[in-house]
């Protein structure tokens, strides 16, 4: 059985006709695991011994038929950011090399409760401070299209675990495009829900406001499965939405006459022309089946990256002020006194999380908050305001995920503006706490290319069943079904 | 000392921290219990494990609006938090959630019966903050090396900072001030208010100038543990920059010193640090809270009645004298059942309060009892009173009756039918029991001739001792004397020439 | 906005941050250059009426005043760096 080209619903068949154990398949995936993941990094934690254990209670469930999930059984690679009791989470840092969470995650708790087999942790940038899977302790992650291009960031391990069949599911977390830049560089689909449909309780907070775990998979269906599977109410988490905005139950509605905007600022200068082309026959499908389509200008996304930086890193630099050396973690300098223990203790973090954390530290010191945080956090209102005054116009907004596909390794990774870059049309998002969805729509020679969709908030199935649609009636050469196996085939095992 | 107090003026500002008595902990549903064994009331919140998130406890809203309902503040229309940074090992989170930029009441006042009289002394805010954990100290163990240790049981308790303006002009005032905001807070019941469990703590801001002129830099006083504490530590100090300022040396700039009790000293610490950055901000995890007016208007109508205002009418309504005032209304439980007693109660206000203050707090200090869980009601307590107030048992009787009532809850007229308490108040029986003892001992009653009243009382123990105590004594003093005196005449005749 | 090495340097203290020489020269750099980046935002022409962001929406979630169960010890103190009477320990705290 061709696994790895089966989706979560064929597995599920294949389950429950008892075709497959959950065992075996999640035993298929550690072997593929152990076979292409020292090329690729994209894990960090893979703990064989419980995920079997997983498997065979999954196993167990299915043989007695009595509670039985969509996800029971399946694999589900779970970014390193999201706490696993008894699993050791690091958040790709040296600090917490050897920690070991106490309790899980709202959403490990309800995957292990769908019977959903957690598969290892995957790597990241440091503290999902990155975008490019570079930051991490742990070696960078590789992207499986191309070897010397970065997987792009912070949840380069979760897509790329995807991407190359080594999951069939992988949560990420999406603080300003940390989910959908990652899988719009590596061809699978991802999905920043809107804030708070997610819990975030077991979340190791970068910029608490902005962060937001979701889901990411390789084709729509699957991952609305999963998104399904850990969407709803936390009364754990203070800014978790009520259980009224309840998931819908399939994506086959229909899409006609849905007004879908193309807004300026997101085609402008220093968007590859090749990616402007591939969004551009996007709209063109959506248009065919039935969309209005639209153009709009939302000028508040001129500030949208200053914004970001200024509130992201200072709420960063205030979740980064936990990690002392006193409760958990690694210490240091113990012999220095406290203050010189906990200066020590940090001083192992990476330079781009000690970028951030002096940032944030400045936004947030009497020089700056007024002038700078203030303006910022008005912005952001603005932003908000800019946004809903463009959906009272248009259903949804059409924009490319990334400005670029996925750069090389060397150089560009290094460079600034091109980081920069990457991430202009993401924020928004995260700023307005909407819906945002990143989706494949083409190849810039043999690299991914991925569309984003943006909804007001609650509409995160709308976007899905509108990518589904595209999917369907987009030209065969625009959609990867290249699939992992042949990534697989273009590592030199 | 040629330092003329007169010469300057003082200038006190306090900082008041309460634990709020929740169940709970502000973000957890950890206990909130003291004295427990360290870090046994734990959670990935309040120990800030990465991952936990802060869940607002409801109850400590209600409160802190209680408290600022009772100090008369403006209360905000959003409960909002905000993130105070600074690194310390005690606090689990590197940041200490409280309220920054929006208090929870500002501009109260609280009114304080001082020396001089009554004065409002104003509350410049209120907020809701968290608690952080506790520390203790290891001396150094065999391999020289001294220690920290840290237990987070108390972190996340739920605090109220309360903070006064600068105008409490004396150490005693200062602890007037505390004492009158510790009663208020224990009448509204949201802190156990223990100094002695840190429920309740203060820091005081202390300075000193000539009248006229500006303030003088300041100190801030910390590890005042207790009310004598915090009186001999602000009366150290002010004494200490009077001196300074006599001298011409003015404190060149704010410090924090500590209280040292044992040597009854205040220690510099260091200087304030005037740009301490808490890199403040508004807590992006916990959305604000709306408060509702209807909710504040229910907490208004069930505002109790403040010690104060209580203390006033137990003076001017009852007549209880200034002490008894103030002892009975400190405590609700008590101040409600004087009240309920005298619902019933037919006698002076006064009689009452003696009772409670007297018999009654030393039965229940002996058995450590509380008067929320007395055998009796107040009710049954007014009865015996009123028995005791008709002459149907003596003041000595009531107090064997209490006791029984104390023990068993049996009502009082029972106790005394059972007894056969009731006093003696036939006049007839009362002279058959005095001429039994006045016969039976001449000499007595030849002492008692020549001048000696101890005689008298011997008499009159005697026969209350054969009675039991139950003779009215009143009535006893009447006819004891009534018959002594008939001897007196007696004798005048029959003995007084052998004298002379 | 101009962050000097010197300032730089006191950021890093105030975060208790661990920095070398070799990345306080490196994070000077990039400091000022996000800095230069972000300044614009002063002139961002925010509408009319917008006052400061506090927080989002009210929501007025909260929980009810229950205990529930706390952690048990051994798991607390699991991760602990150093342990010691059930507690936590670190090097001596000086008491200021």
């Amino acid at each position: 059985m061709e696994m790895t080209k089966m989706n979560v619903g064929a597995l599920r068949k294949a389950l429950d006709r008892r075709e497959i154990s959950a065992v075996e398949l999640a035993t298929y995936y550690l072997d593929r695991i152990a076979q292409l993941d020292p090329q690729l990094k994209a894990f960090i934690t893979v703990p064989r011994a419980e995920v079997l254990q997983m498997a065979a209670a999954a196993d167990r469930r299915i043989a007695t038929q009595e509670d039985v999930t969509a996800l029971t059984g399946i694999p589900v690679a779970i970014k390193d950011n999201i706490c696993t009791e008894g699993i050791r989470t690091t958040c790709a840092s040296r600090l917490l090399a050897d920690f070991y969470p106490i309790y899980d995650a709202t959403v490990v708790a309800k995957l292990k409760q769908a019977g959903a087999v957690l598969l290892g942790k995957t790597n990241l940038d440091e503290f999902a401070m990155g975008s490019t899977t570079k930051e991490s302790f742990y070696g960078l992650t590789r992207n499986p299209w191309d070897r010397q291009r970065v997987a792009g960031g912070s949840s380069g391990g979760s897509a790329v675990a995807v991407a190359a069949g080594m999951a069939p599911l992988a949560l990420g977390s999406d603080t300003g495009g940390s989910i959908r830049q990652p899988a719009a560089f590596c061809g699978v689909w991802g999905l920043k829900p809107t804030y708070g449909r997610v819990s975030r309780y077991g979340l190791v907070p970068y910029a608490p406001s902005f962060d937001q775990i979701g889901p990411m998979a390789r084709s729509g269906w699957d991952l609305f499965l999963l998104f399904r599977g850990i969407a709803g109410y936390d009364p754990l988490d203070p800014t978790s939405l009520p259980a009224s905005v309840e998931a819908e139950g399939d994506l086959s509605g229909s899409i006609r006459g849905l007004r879908v905007g193309l807004p300026r600022e997101f085609f402008g200068a220093g968007l590859d022309g090749r990616i402007k082309e591939r969004v551009l026959a996007v709209a063109k499908v959506l248009a065919e089946a039935g969309c209005e389509l639209m153009e709009l200008s939302l000028p508040s996304m001129a500030y949208a990256l200053p914004a970001y930086y200024l509130l992201a890193y200072a709420e960063a630099s205030s979740s980064m002020a936990r990690y002392d050396g006193v409760r958990y973690g690694i210490r240091e300098g113990a012999e220095q006194g406290i203050v010189g223990m906990m200066t020590a203790t940090r001083q192992s973090l990476g330079l781009e999380v000690k970028r951030r954390i002096l940032l944030g530290t400045y936004f947030l010191s009497a020089d700056c908050y007024e002038e700078c945080y203030q303006q910022a956090q008005k912005v952001r209102t603005w932003m908000k305001q800019d946004f809903a005054a463009a959906y009272s116009r248009c259903d949804l907004l059409l924009t490319p995920t990334t400005a670029a596909p996925a750069f090389r390794i060397e150089g560009e990774a290094e460079d600034e503006p091109v980081l920069a870059l990457t991430e202009q049309y993401t924020v928004a998002a995260n700023l307005t706490g909407n819906p945002a969805l990143s989706f494949p729509c083409g190849w810039i020679n043999h690299l991914p290319v991925g569309a984003q969709l943006m909804g007001p908030a609650g509409t995160d199935e709308l976007l899905l069943r509108v990518a589904a649609v595209y999917t369907e009636n987009a030209p065969g050469e625009a959609v990867p079904e290249r699939t992992a196996r042949d990534v697989g085939e273009q590592i030199e095992v | 000392m040629w330092v003329s107090k007169l010469r300057y003026e003082t200038v006190i500002g306090l900082e008041v921290h309460v634990e709020l008595k929740t169940k709970a902990k502000l973000w957890c549903g950890c206990s909130t219990q003291f004295g427990t064994e360290p870090n046994t009331q734990v959670c990935p919140v309040c120990l800030g494990l990465p991952g936990g998130l802060p869940l607002l406890n409801k109850k400590a809203v209600e409160f802190a609006l209680t408290t600022g309902l009772a100090l008369n503040c403006v209360l905000a229309d959003h409960c909002r938090f905000d993130r105070k940074h600074y690194f310390y090992p005690d606090l689990p989170k590197g940041y200490q959630i409280t309220q920054f930029y929006q208090p929870i009441g500002r501009e109260g006042w609280l009114e304080v019966e001082f020396a001089d009289g009554p004065r409002r002394v104003r509350i410049k805010e209120i907020h809701l903050e968290e608690e952080a954990g506790r520390t203790y100290h290891l001396p150094s163990g065999p391999d020289g090396v001294a220690s920290s240790l840290l237990d987070y049981n108390r972190s996340g308790i739920p605090l109220l900072e309360i903070v006064t303006a600068p105008e409490l002009s004396s150490p005693a005032e200062a602890r007037i001030f505390l004492e009158e905001l510790k009663a208020v807070l224990e009448c509204l019941e949201v802190s156990d208010a223990k100094m002695e469990e840190g429920s309740f703590r203060c820091d005081a801001n202390l300075s000193v100038r000539r009248p006229g002129e500006k303030l003088g830099k300041r100190v801030e006083l910390k590890n005042l543990n207790s009310f004598r504490a915090i009186e001999a530590g602000l009366v150290y100090e002010e004494k200490r920059q009077r001196e300074l300022l006599a001298q011409g040396e003015p404190l060149p700039y704010e410090e924090v010193r500590t209280w040292d009790e044992e040597k009854g000293i205040t220690v510099y610490m260091r200087e304030k640090e005037q740009a301490a950055d808490y890199r403040y901000f508004p807590e992006p995890e916990i959305p604000p809270f709306a408060i509702a007016g209807e909710w504040v208007e229910t907490l208004r109508t069930n505002l109790p009645e403040l010690p104060l205002e209580k203390r006033r009418r137990y003076r001017e309504e009852y007549r209880l004298s200034a002490t008894d005032a103030a002892l009975l209304s400190r405590r609700k439980a008590e101040a409600n059942f004087f009240e309920a007693t005298l619902q019933k109660y037919q006698g002076s206000a006064q009689t009452v309060a003696n009772w409670i203050l007297g018999e009654l707090t030393r039965l229940m200090k002996e058995e450590k009892a509380e008067v929320t869980n007395l055998q009796f009601s107040a009710e049954d307590f007014a009865a015996l009173l009123q028995l005791q107030d008709q002459k149907v048992i003596s003041s000595k009787i009531a107090k064997a009756v209490l006791e029984e009532m104390f023990r068993t809850g049996t009502k009082p007229a029972v106790i005394i039918e059972e007894r056969g308490w009731q006093q003696i108040t036939d006049p007839n029986i009362i002279k058959t029991l005095v001429r039994e003892t006045v016969v039976a001992n001449p000499a007595a009653v030849q002492d008692y001739l020549g001048g000696k009243q101890k005689a008298f009382a011997f008499f009159a123990g005697d026969v209350m001792r054969k009675s039991k105590g139950r003779v009215n004594p009143e009535l006893l003093n009447e006819i004891l004397q009534a018959e002594l005196e008939r001897h007196r005449s007696v004798g005048n005749s029959g003995y007084q020439s052998d004298r002379q | 906005m101009v962050l000097t090495e010197e300032k730089v340097r006191a950021l890093a203290a105030i975060a208790r941050l661990g920095i070398t020489e070799e990345e306080l020269t490196a994070l000077t750099i990039a400091l000022n250059r996000t800095c230069q980046y972000i300044a614009e935002i002063r002139e961002a022409p925010v509408p009319e009426g917008i006052t400061e962001a506090f927080g989002g929406e009210p929501t007025n979630t909260g929980r009810e005043d229950q205990v529930l169960p706390s952690w048990p010890r051994e798991a607390v103190l699991r991760n602990a760096p150093e342990q010691a009477n059930l507690c936590f320990q670190t090097p001596r705290i000086l008491e200021d």
